[in-house]
Parts: structure tokens; C-alpha cells; sequence
């Protein structure tokens, strides 16, 4: 089905893998944040629980790959054109599925479950009713490099770093700033600590602290520090029940683990500002300014302004807030809720925080 | 493992107990550790849902995530002032007890601020220095590596030189184990207004800075970290939950402080440390927790005066008050129930009387409050309830006319002295007269400016602030309410006095418009040298079973053992013999790291 892998054959190959790999996590994260905003306060509790824990890892995966691309002289973009726009499709190359914003529903958990541990065979789509007529997955900024699973695009990095390296020499490959790269001063939580890289070593470990926190491989249930990888994070919801030590994946004997989709705010499938008219329109668009700040503070703490990074975190507070707003919100005539739509906003001074 | 084969027997399972609980199993000991109030908040779903029951209630005071259980009853600030029978306390005295606690697994770091400043060395020679109050039977250099282990184990974030102050020293070298959280906007602005202001204290010439506080708050880490121990590098611990390994995602959710302004009551990220942290990180296999398990007598043996065992009462539901009487027995047995509570205890069962100073000797930091308008937006409410203090009064020859004080500056708006904002709407509707855009631009420009500063004062151990009992007074359980007597002497009134001349001044030169109204009828007001002040209680109690060198005026050594029962232990700040001006957690969990040490020795 796929194309055959690109590769990584010289050191601007490996750029172009890692600022994918930066657009591939960047990417994942506001369909988890949709699935765990939409979920009504207190229910659901070990369910969200599982999406903070996932989130916060991303995060990490995210700070990860934009260090492993500093270090070897790329520059980490998050703003304007790289800002995915749902459906997407991710820039490894996986095409056998399209990544959409949904409320946390069983059709979010299976494309979860593909996103995680896209080896597994694909089940049939329950889908929420339209209410307009699907949209065309948008193609990301970077090319596609044709790999079947996010596993296998990752550890072609890896093999990347050893050929580039091996070809190269280490000092030529890894000139990047080390005022760029962001350690536990700036960033903790989240399973663990970022990895500083600054030389092949480094640059393997931050990436197989991805593959190890259940990105990629998924053949182990635990990871290296005892953690439940997220395919198997995600499957305790999609069977209702806790995975336990010992346990073969997809027969997880542990507690129980209560699921209710019913407790959920209907939000329309890939929303976009147009969907919405006066307030909610208003609102949406509050957001993604506030989305777009956080974007742009990133984007600067990886050019070098680490401290923004301490900053970012109320703005992240702001979007919580502000998305759990519109997902209150009916969209008039409609079954639907209005919610967060993720869409690049340049900062327009009103929306800024004071 | 059956009854008898605990090596110790700890009660209550706040800070002190969990120490105590973490120290002795990781050194091998078998630990039973009865806790009278629930275990909600030792699971991360059972914490969210004291958030919830926080947003949820109409009043937000520290208590309001904390229910009040029958079963085992805790003062609420709703009921400080109020006729007897209203709340848990029996007051008796010529003033209320303005403090409160919290009976549930993790204790009052459940709601406390954070604050961890270490005592003055000074503070532990009072008599002799100033022949005022009590001698601590210890120095500060004796309690030295104790301090830095507590600041280990609360996670404390500060930068060693703004804490070298008054005679406060660190070993060469030491560092917190991480930075100190920054200070907000409102500090800055005040530091840049009053930084090296001079005041005279009765002769004492003192200069004034806006200082950072070290705080029991997740910040960045150390990277120069070394434990007492020897450990390099501080990992910050995340929130709390015991659930098995792989399952434990919410060690992933507890996050650096990102300034909810809502430490007291309850952090809403578990930023904040609380005692539940230490409690999970104990040696699971050697220690046995039993929570909804009341301690309602100490059973002594009367030929040897050994303690034999805990009388405890074990209830299943909060609000119906069946109860079994069980007991438990060990080799040693620790009292770290809470100053107030382990003084009831002591008194219940007639133990430790050789002194006569049982439930004497409380003591709190009373608390000069003043607030007013800022010239300028300094972004009230925001950040940390409190990021600095003014400590340069909290020492100094003085001490021998009047008490020090210690100034702690919020970041909270008006909300401790008048319930603002809330305040300020009504203060715009009902007062003024205010609506729509009038009342919108009278809130906007307010609000931000709200600034409110606070000094504790230093109370001196008197035998006549006490706690008591009376069967006339009892809970559902049909265990003893505490009966209290309390007082504020001259020696306070006068700091306090000299606290609000300070603010006086302190107003003027930052250009701050009072509005302190000591008459809103939230706080005690007193007039003293020609001053009229509110003051209101700090939740900091002690000294109800306070330590010394003697047998004959104190009720534990300084380890904390009954100097009169062998195997008995009294722990927490129940055993200061001087509250001194620092909140007092930091001190109570060092002098914890010190008795676990002695009883794993004793028990070698």
C-alpha cells in the first residue's frame, strides 16, 4: 500500500524526518485534548486521567524531536502553515487512516488505537453523523516518507542518526546551539524529563524515550520505567477494563474500568471557524488566538528563549478554559456543540493576555 | 502481621505520622499507623473529588474541601466567635483560638500554604538571650541537618541567599532542592517602593526588604542538589496515588506551580506539597494504615509506666456514629494526631503528668492584618497566596520588651481580610450604588490593586492558654472536645502595636491608600499603646505538650518522648517550647526526622 520508505541517507534527510517528527507529535495532541475536554466534568475520572498522562508525554515527545532537530542544525516551526488543519494525515506516511477532531467517542478511540499501535488491523469506523459533508484530509507541510507505522518511522531516525554520523562524523552533524535545548530547568512531568541532546547519544536516547513511552514499537505492555505504553493506555478504555502485570495485550485481567460515552458534549467533527456565527464564532476564535500564542511561545522557546516555555503554562490554562466554553456551547439548530478548532491566528492584540 | 508485632504504633497521619511512617519502614521497622479521619485524598480520583467539593461550595474557606466528620470533629473558621456548641472548640478564655486543622489522612498540609522558613537561631534561647518565654533543650546547629532533611522531604523551593538572614546559616555549599518560585508582580512593585525603608524598634534600627519565601512548592530543580544524605539531584515529586505500578499515571500530573492562588485550601495540581506524598512513598510492605480508627485513650501499664497499648475507635460511615473499640500495641508508641489533638489524648488517658504542662502552653501566631489600595495594577490575585515576606523584625534585642514579627505579603487581593473580590462587587452594588459599565470599571480598576500584608507576632508558652477537657463536652464518638482557654499578653499586643506603626509607614512610602476597616467584624479588634488593630489566628498552633530540659516543666525531651512514659512519644508542634516568627511545619517535620532516627536506634 505504502510507497517505499524514503530513508535517511545524509543530514538534510535527517532534518526533514525530524521536523516531521515535531509535526507528527504537534499533530496528535489537540485530537487527545478534544477527546479529554469534551468529557463532562467528573465522570470519566480514570479515562481522563489516562488522556492528561497521555498528553503531557506527547509534550515531551514533542520537546524531544525539537531538540534532537537543533541539535543536529534544524529549526523547530510550529506556526502559520506547519499548524495541522483536521482531518489530517500524519507525516510519516501512514495513509490507511485520517486523524479527526472528535469528542471522545469509540470512533476517536479507534483512530487512537491506530495512532499508537498502527500495526493492529483496522476495524470498521462508527461514525457521528455528519452534518455537513466530510472534509478532505489537509496534507501537512512536510513530505510523507512512506512508513507504515509511527514505530518504523522512528526507528529510521535512529538508524539515520548512526548512518549520518558514521558517514559525517559526529561534530559536523550535531552544530546546533546548545542554548536551544530545553532540559528539566524549563520542562518536567509528563513520565519523565526532556532529553538535552547534544550528540549522538543524546540524540538515540530522546528518541527511543518516544518509542519506549508506547509511540512506536508497542511489543512490551510496560515501558523501560514501569509505565503502560499508550496503545495499552488507550485500549483499557476501548475494553473497560485495567491491564495488570502479566497480562497478554488485548486481555487485560485487571479492575474494571468504567466508561460512559454517553457523558459527553456532541462536538461536531472537525470543527472550523465557519461552522460557527456571532458569540461562538467570537469564542472560537479567542481561542485559537490564545492556541496560536502558545504555538508562537514554543516555537521561540526552541529558537533559543527557553524561559517562554514557564510562561506557556497559563496560556495553557487559557485554552483549557476557553475550549471547555465552546464545547458547552449547542450550535444553534444543530445536535451538535461547538469546540476548539485549532486553526492558526496570528495574535490580535485584544486576545492577548493582559 | 497480628497485633503486638509493630515495632511502633504511630497516631495520626498528617506530616509528623508520615515522616515518622517513611523513615521507620525504610530503616526495616513495622509500622501501624491509625489515622482518626478518612483516607479520600490518598488517591488521585479521591483528591480531585475534594477539588470538586471545593468548587462546589458557596463558602471558600480552608476547610470548605474538607468536610466536617462527626466522627472525628475539626474546627472550622466559620465557627471561630461563635457561641459554644457551634463548632468543635469549647472556648472558655477572654479571646477566641483563631485556628483550625484538619482531621483526615494528610493532616493540614491538606490545605496549609507552603511556607518553610527556617527558625532564627536565636529563637531557640530566648531566656537566656532575652529573659523572656523558654529555652529550647536544643540549638539550631543541633537541628541543623534535621532542617535540610525536611527541606528534602517537602521539596522546598528557595535560593540560599536570600534565606541567610538574622543569624540563619546553611553549610558551605548548600543549595534547596530547587529554585525559588518566583515573585510575583505585587512583591516586585512593593520591593521597588520599599526596599531599605529604616524603622526603629524601641532602638533597633532595622532596614526593610520585600524577600523571597521558601516554599513547600514544585519549581524548577537544583541541578547542584546534594541530599544530607548524599544523593545528587532532586527529582519534584508529582501527585499522589497509591495505585500499582504501571497503573500510577498521576505521579506524571503533579506539576510545578503555575500560581492558582489557591494554595490554602487546596492546590488544584498538587504542585503544593502535602503530607500523602510522603505517606506513598514509605515502605509499602512494613506499614499498615488504618484510617476511620479514632486513638481514644493511651493504656499504660501502672507498675512500669510503659504504654501497653492504643484504645482506638474504628466507625465505617462519618455521618453514623457506631463505633468498635479495638487495640492496637507495639514497641513504641508516636502521639503525631496535631498539638491540640495530642494533648487531649494525653489528658484522656491521665498520662505524662508529672509536669502539670499537658494541654498548657498553646500557642498560636497571632496576626496584625492590614490591606489597602495599591497605586498602580500589580495584578492581585495572581500567583502563589504568598511568594515573600519582610523578616527583618523577626530578631533583634527587642525581643526582651516586645515579641518579633515576621510580615507575609499576599498575593491574594483582599480575600483573607475582606472576602474580596467577592467583596468588591457588593462593596459596588449595595455601597455605591454601581451597575453595568460603571460597576464593570469599578471592579477592573479595584481588583488588580488589592493588596493585603500580614504580621505574625510571636505568643510566648503561658500555662494560662491551655486545652482541656470536660465530660460535659463530647463528640458523636463520645471522645473529648477540646476546651480552650487562650489569651494575647502585652508582650504580643505591643509587637503587634509596633507591626501596624511598620505598616503605617510602609503605606505611605509605597503610596498605598488604606483601607483597613479593623471593624468588618471578621477579626478580633484590640487597642493597645495607643494603636486599634484586627488580628486574626494563623492556624499555627503549638506548644500543648511542649519539650525542655526537665522532667519538672516539660512534658517530652528533646527527642519528644514523654519524659514520664519510656515508650511514648509526642510529636509535632505541640512540643515547641517557642513558636518563634516561622510557620512552624518546617521545624515540626525536622524534629519528626530526629525522633524517627532515635527510635530506629532504640530499636536496634
Amino acid at each position: 500500500m505504502s510507497k517505499t520508505p524514503r530513508g535517511i541517507h545524509n543530514l538534510g534527510d535527517l532534518r526533514d524526518y525530524l521536523d516531521a517528527a515535531v509535526q507528527l507529535e504537534l499533530s496528535v495532541i489537540p485530537p487527545y485534548m478534544c477527546a479529554l475536554y469534551t468529557i463532562h466534568p467528573e465522570t470519566n475520572d480514570l479515562c481522563q486521567q489516562i488522556f492528561r498522562t497521555v498528553i503531557v508525554e506527547e509534550m515531551l515527545h514533542l520537546i524531544n524531536s525539537a531538540n534532537a532537530l537543533n541539535a543536529v542544525g534544524g529549526q523547530p516551526i510550529l506556526t502559520g502553515d506547519a499548524v495541522p488543519q483536521y482531518p489530517v494525515l500524519l507525516p510519516d506516511g501512514e495513509k490507511s487512516f485520517v486523524v479527526h477532531l472528535d469528542p471522545f467517542s469509540t470512533a476517536a478511540m479507534e483512530t487512537f488505537l491506530k495512532i499508537e499501535y498502527p500495526s493492529r488491523p483496522h476495524g470498521p469506523e462508527r461514525r457521528l453523523a455528519a452534518l455537513r459533508e466530510e472534509r478532505a484530509p489537509t496534507p501537512l507541510k512536510v513530505m510523507r516518507f512512506g512508513h507504515d507505522t509511527v514505530g518504523a518511522f522512528y526507528e529510521e531516525i535512529i538508524r539515520g542518526i548512526r548512518r549520518v554520523v558514521a558517514d559525517l562524523g559526529e561534530k559536523a552533524v550535531f552544530t546546533g546551539d546548545p542554548a536551544k535545548q530545553i532540559d528539566a530547568t524549563y520542562y518536567y512531568a509528563g513520565g519523565g524529563e526532556p532529553v538535552a541532546v547534544y550528540c549522538e547519544a543524546d540524540a538515540v536516547r530522546a528518541i527511543e524515550e518516544i518509542i519506549d513511552q508506547g509511540e512506536g514499537l508497542a511489543h512490551n505492555l510496560f515501558d523501560n520505567d514501569g509505565d503502560l505504553g499508550h496503545y495499552f493506555r488507550f485500549d483499557q478504555i476501548k475494553r473497560g477494563r485495567c491491564y495488570q502485570e502479566g497480562d497478554r495485550p488485548d486481555h487485560p485481567t485487571g479492575a474494571p474500568l468504567p466508561v460512559d460515552y454517553e457523558r459527553v458534549y456532541p462536538m461536531l467533527r472537525d470543527p472550523r471557524l465557519d461552522d460557527f456565527k456571532g458569540e461562538l464564532k467570537r469564542a472560537a476564535e479567542k481561542f485559537n488566538a490564545t492556541y496560536s500564542i502558545l504555538l508562537t511561545a514554543l516555537q521561540n522557546a526552541f529558537a533559543g528563549e527557553r524561559e517562554r516555555l514557564i510562561g506557556a503554562v497559563g496560556v495553557m490554562f487559557d485554552m483549557k478554559y476557553q475550549a471547555i466554553e465552546l464545547l458547552k456551547n449547542p450550535i444553534p439548530g444543530t445536535s451538535f456543540h461547538a469546540g476548539p478548532t485549532f486553526q492558526w491566528a496570528p495574535a490580535r492584540e485584544e486576545h492577548v493576555r493582559s | 502481621m497480628s497485633e503486638g508485632q509493630y515495632d511502633v504504633v504511630i497516631v495520626g497521619a498528617g506530616i509528623a505520622g508520615a515522616i515518622m511512617a517513611k523513615e521507620l519502614t525504610r530503616a526495616g521497622k513495622n509500622v501501624l499507623l491509625l489515622e482518626a479521619g478518612v483516607s479520600t485524598d490518598m488517591t488521585w480520583e479521591g483528591y480531585e473529588s475534594s477539588l470538586t467539593t471545593f468548587y462546589t461550595s458557596v463558602n471558600k474557606e480552608p476547610e470548605s474541601p474538607y468536610p466536617n466528620n462527626p466522627n472525628a470533629p475539626q474546627p472550622d473558621v466559620l465557627d471561630i466567635g461563635q457561641p459554644n456548641g457551634t463548632g468543635y472548640f469549647i472556648e472558655i478564655g477572654a479571646q477566641p483560638y483563631g485556628s483550625t486543622y484538619v482531621r483526615r489522612a494528610g493532616g493540614t498540609t491538606l490545605h496549609w500554604l507552603g511556607g518553610c522558613p527556617r527558625m532564627l537561631p536565636e529563637d531557640f534561647k530566648i531566656q537566656t538571650l532575652f529573659s523572656v518565654g523558654r529555652d529550647w533543650p536544643i540549638t539550631y546547629d543541633e537541628l541543623e541537618r534535621d532542617y535540610a532533611l525536611a527541606e528534602m522531604e517537602i521539596g522546598v523551593a528557595a535560593d540560599v541567599e536570600d534565606q541567610e538572614y538574622l543569624g540563619v546559616h546553611f553549610p558551605p555549599g548548600y543549595v534547596y532542592p530547587m529554585y525559588r518560585i518566583p515573585q510575583s508582580y505585587s512583591d516586585q512593585f512593593l520591593g521597588s517602593r520599599i526596599n531599605g525603608m529604616e524603622v526603629d524598634v524601641n532602638g533597633t534600627k532595622r532596614q526593610l526588604y520585600v524577600r523571597s519565601s521558601p516554599s513547600g512548592r514544585n519549581g524548577i530543580p537544583n541541578p547542584h542538589y546534594v541530599s544530607p544524605r548524599g544523593e545528587k539531584g532532586y527529582t519534584p515529586v508529582g501527585a499522589v496515588n497509591p495505585a500499582p505500578e504501571g497503573q500510577q499515571y498521576a505521579k506524571d500530573l503533579g506539576q510545578r506551580c503555575a500560581g492558582n492562588t489557591n494554595c490554602i485550601p487546596i492546590c488544584p495540581i498538587q504542585a503544593k506539597y502535602n503530607a500523602l506524598k510522603t505517606l506513598q512513598s514509605a515502605d509499602g510492605t512494613r506499614l499498615e494504615i488504618r484510617t476511620n480508627s479514632v486513638a481514644s485513650k493511651i493504656i499504660i501499664d501502672p507498675d512500669s509506666g510503659r504504654v501497653t497499648a492504643i484504645e482506638y475507635k474504628a466507625y465505617d460511615d462519618p455521618e453514623v456514629p457506631e463505633y468498635e473499640v479495638k487495640r492496637a500495641s507495639g514497641t513504641f508508641y508516636v502521639l503525631a494526631a496535631h498539638a491540640v489533638e495530642n494533648a487531649k489524648l494525653l489528658l484522656a488517658s491521665g498520662a505524662a503528668r508529672t509536669s502539670g504542662q499537658v494541654g498548657c502552653n498553646l500557642m498560636d501566631h497571632p496576626v496584625v492584618i492590614r490591606w489597602g489600595l495599591m497605586p498602580q495594577d500589580v495584578g492581585s490575585y495572581r500567583g502563589p497566596i504568598s511568594t515573600s515576606g519582610i523578616e527583618d523584625l523577626r530578631g533583634g534585642p527587642f525581643r526582651a520588651r516586645h515579641a518579633p514579627t515576621r510580615g507575609e505579603i499576599g498575593n491574594d487581593g483582599w480575600f483573607w481580610p475582606s472576602n474580596g473580590p467577592v467583596s468588591t462587587v457588593t462593596e459596588g452594588v449595595n455601597r455605591m450604588n454601581l451597575f453595568g459599565r460603571k460597576l464593570r470599571d469599578y471592579i477592573a480598576d479595584v481588583v488588580p490593586r488589592q493588596f493585603r500584608i500580614v504580621f505574625l507576632v510571636e505568643q510566648l508558652a503561658s500555662p494560662t492558654n491551655r486545652i482541656t477537657i470536660d465530660p460535659k463536652w463530647l463528640d458523636a464518638l463520645g471522645n473529648y472536645r477540646p476546651v480552650i482557654q487562650y489569651n494575647i499578653d502585652d508582650y504580643s499586643l505591643a509587637a503587634m502595636a509596633v507591626a501596624n506603626r511598620v505598616c503605617n509607614q510602609m503605606f505611605r512610602r509605597a503610596g498605598i491608600e488604606d483601607w483597613t476597616d479593623p471593624n468588618n467584624g471578621l477579626h478580633t479588634v484590640v487597642e493597645f499603646d495607643g494603636e486599634q488593630f484586627a488580628w486574626g489566628g494563623a492556624g499555627h498552633f503549638a506548644g500543648t505538650h511542649l519539650m525542655g530540659a526537665s522532667a519538672h516543666d516539660s512534658v517530652v525531651d528533646s527527642f519528644q518522648r514523654t519524659w514520664d512514659h519510656d515508650n511514648l512519644y509526642a510529636v509535632g508542634s505541640g512540643s515547641f517550647p517557642t513558636i518563634a516568627t516561622s510557620n512552624p511545619t518546617l521545624t515540626l517535620a525536622a524534629l519528626s526526622f530526629r525522633t524517627a532516627r532515635e527510635l530506629v536506634r532504640r530499636l536496634q
